[in-house]
């Protein structure tokens, strides 16, 4: 162990390590501050550049644009009330109230020292037990990984839209589309419609960007507004900088709200939206004063970014040691670490152990380069909130292309964009696409841990998933159990309320 | 999920406010349902009873389903995009052992004998299954007769229509203009689109993302991008790359 993390720092003794986690960090601050953008949508379409790259450049690039744009959304929500990334969404309740009160700067760098704080810890503890909850994982076999992906993929569709159904059906087509081409049991093509192109499987660079990128260019499009904002933003009212006694006040929220964000980021699917709630929640309940919520309390800000900044670190937990990405960042990550010759899984700690901690431990130290650019950078980014849409739309078009003609392969544009307009229309009728991609991602560890679930089983399936692999079992009761749950909740009728589908 | 907690998805949140912010005169059902969650989220996270200086909105049962239930237009789209993907999953449960392309042994190919065919099949079949009760579901609302009372989500489809044809015209026309002439084609025809008219906002903008992006990725991240088919085109590109790379020194 303590070789692998000699050879960790050996890794992590290079500059341009710490350049790209930069420009990662200022990218995903600028589109999380952008509200109609997001920092899935930075992360699809430059993905093709950290393939570009050596494992040790990007993915930490990935990982800055990933933390970057969880506190970028902060900005635009403290300022004026417009969540710049749904995991800011909570920072709204005291963010613009703080701001109408001359706090804005308050605000801001509390956000900023709660996020870094919070996200620091996470990432440190990650470190410390990834490592071991591997180990564990080694002990488990196919039908036990195959359970477990099958539950994660029923939690992450059933929570992670408007309908539990809809996320399931994104699940589906998701897996579904990852079975076409080559099988990886038996290497038979599948659904290739005697089509070449899609011999090798559809491409994931084409489908990430036209699943994520082209349906919030068109979004974008759909208003005639011409920024993505209607409010003005002089930075320069925003107030006096935060005082130490002020932040002292906030320490406690930080670390409770720490320690529930890496809860909840060791869940698939549940995510910052909801870590920033509870933590919000939780630093009300907990306050003294709780009368001062909702007028405008640095505590309020304060709780909702230390959680959802904790989430991002253990969300690599169930990503690294099981292969399974709890959202559709982790998602995008798990296709780079594929890309980079890194599969996703418990032995990975013992084949490329040292580059793994070396990229954990750049996330840690990712977190120092974020305070000083997001320090230095606020400003600029509190006003780039207004730029037109005329040259951010685009743009990012431009972008995207770029992005997908980066694989070499002109077919691929196809790809894109038929995955982008039906991805566009499945939006529209609030479909969640998160669930897609991870479907996806998942399609080939779920047909090959079953193919060999299934030769073990010799016959009897019920049998060898249900008796003989108690593991196995409680998962996929478990993931039973969530659904009844969940269409019960569903169709329960309260007295006195209608039922809301 | 979002409808139940009151947490949202976070992008639909974004756009909604920033819509909001944009037209103030349309879309008050939906404004109703994203103020209304929002304030809904507010009040819950006020649970120990204090004030706000914003006005909590209670909204009736009525009120709720109004501004949760589709307009007609996407209630339509929704049985009709439920329909088929249940036919096209139907059809791919059915049929998957004919779209196995090669190798393979025919008795292999039956249901319940582990096959290349076997896994796909069961994921074709749930999704059809699942299918099938979002589209009742669908009929259901749309024979329940609710729907929001004004809407403008045509133009609103139509604004993105025409944007999806300005982004096809731009795909079919990269490998043969060329990526530098195709984008600034397209930054243009998007960049008036969403109405900038004042030529000195208009041109650099234009000239700049193009040219900017090209020598970006092709000269500092070696990712190279397609030249136009047109010879005078692409030497006009090169010239242009070559005087940025002697310029910046890279």
């Amino acid at each position: 162990m303590l070789a692998t993390l000699g050879q960790s720092i050996e890794l992590l003794l290079r500059w341009d390590i710490y350049l790209y986690i930069s420009a990662g960090l200022v990218v995903g601050m600028f589109v999380g501050a952008m509200p109609g953008l997001t920092t899935i949508l930075a992360m699809a379409v430059l993905l093709p550049i950290s393939f570009k790259l050596e494992p040790m450049l990007g993915i930490p690039f990935l990982i800055g644009i990933y933390k970057g744009g969880i506190y970028g959304g902060s900005i635009p929500a403290i300022l004026v009330g417009i969540p710049g990334t749904g995991a800011s969404i909570a920072t709204t309740i005291e963010g613009p109230k703080l701001t109408r009160q001359g706090k804005g700067r308050k605000a801001l760098e509390m956000a900023l020292y709660a996020s870094v704080i919070g996200d620091a810890a996470s990432d440190i503890l990650t470190l410390l037990l990834i490592g071991l909850i591997a180990k564990i994982i080694l002990l488990i076999g196919p039908p036990e990984v195959f359970a477990i992906i099958i539950f994660s993929l029923i939690l992450i569709a059933s929570v992670s839209g408007e309908s539990g159904i809809k996320g399931a059906i994104s699940a589906c087509i998701g897996v579904g589309l990852g079975f076409v081409g080559k099988e990886s049991v038996d290497g038979e093509a599948r659904m290739t419609f005697g089509l070449d192109a899609l011999v090798g499987g559809i491409p994931l660079i084409p489908l990430v960007i036209g699943i994520f990128a082209l349906p919030e260019v068109l979004e974008a499009v759909e208003s005639r507004a011409r920024s993505f904002i209607g409010e003005t933003v002089d930075p320069r009212k925003s107030g006096e900088p935060l005082r130490w006694h002020e932040f002292k006040k906030s320490i406690p929220t930080i670390i409770r709200s720490t320690w529930i964000g890496t809860g909840i980021g060791m869940v698939p699917g549940v995510g910052q939206v909801v870590a920033a709630f509870i933590g919000y929640s939780a630093a009300k309940r907990a306050s003294k004063h709780p009368e001062t919520f909702g007028k405008g309390e640095l505590d309020g800000i304060a709780g909702p970014e230390a959680a959802n900044n904790a989430v991002n670190g253990p969300t690599l937990v169930p990503l690294l040691t099981l292969g399974i990405p709890g959202d559709n960042i982790t998602a995008i990550l798990l296709g780079a670490f594929v890309a980079h010759g890194m599969r996703p899984g418990p032995q990975i700690f013992n084949e490329q152990g040292a580059l793994v901690y070396a990229i954990l431990i750049a996330a840690v130290l990712a977190n120092v380069l974020f305070v000083a650019l997001a320090y230095v950078l606020l400003k600029p980014f509190a006003k780039a909130i207004q730029l037109p849409k005329a040259y951010l739309v685009p743009a990012i078009l431009a972008l995207a292309f770029v992005g997908t003609l980066s694989t070499g392969s002109a077919s691929d544009l196809g790809i894109m964009m038929v995955a982008g307009m039906g991805a566009y229309v499945l939006k529209k009728l609030r479909y969640d696409l998160a669930p897609m991609i991870i479907g996806f991602i998942l399609a080939e560890p779920i047909e090959l841990r079953l193919s060999q679930s299934i030769l073990y089983a010799r016959g009897d399936l019920a049998n060898f998933f249900f008796v003989q692999r108690p593991i196995a079992s409680f998962f996929l009761l478990a993931g039973i159990a969530w659904v009844v749950a969940m269409i019960y909740y569903r169709y329960r009728r309260v007295p006195g309320q209608p039922v809301i589908r | 999920m979002g409808t139940r907690t009151g947490i949202p998805d976070g992008n639909s949140i974004g756009n909604r406010r920033s819509q909001t912010a944009a037209e103030p005169r349309g879309g008050e059902a939906q404004r109703a349902l994203s103020d209304g969650t929002q304030d809904s989220e507010r009040d819950g996270a006020r649970a120990g009873g204090d004030g706000s200086d914003a006005p909590a909105v209670a909204l009736s049962a009525e009120a709720v389903e109004q501004a949760v239930a589709p307009s007609p237009l996407m209630a339509g789209l929704d049985v009709a995009v439920a329909a088929a993907i249940a036919l096209v999953a139907a059809t791919l449960t059915i049929a998957m052992p004919q779209l196995i392309a090669s190798g393979g042994i025919d008795t292999e190919r039956d249901f319940a004998t582990l096959s290349s065919a076997l896994i796909p099949r069961m994921a074709f079949g749930i999704l059809a299954l699942l299918s099938v009760v979002v589209l009742l579901q669908a009929v259901q609302a749309v024979r329940g007769g609710i729907s929001r009372p004004r809407s403008e989500e045509g133009g609103r489809l139509l604004r993105a229509g025409v944007a999806m044809l300005i982004a096809v015209a731009y795909a079919s026309s990269v490998t043969w203009l060329g990526y530098i002439l195709s984008t600034m084609l397209m930054t243009a025809a998007m960049a008036w689109y969403l109405g900038l008219r004042n030529p000195l906002a208009f041109v650099p903008g234009v000239i700049v993302i193009p040219v900017t992006i090209r020598f970006v990725f092709e000269r500092l991240l070696l990712i190279s991008l397609p030249r136009s088919s047109i010879e005078q085109i692409g030497v006009v590109e090169d010239a242009v790359l070559r005087f940025l790379s002697q310029l910046l020194f890279v």
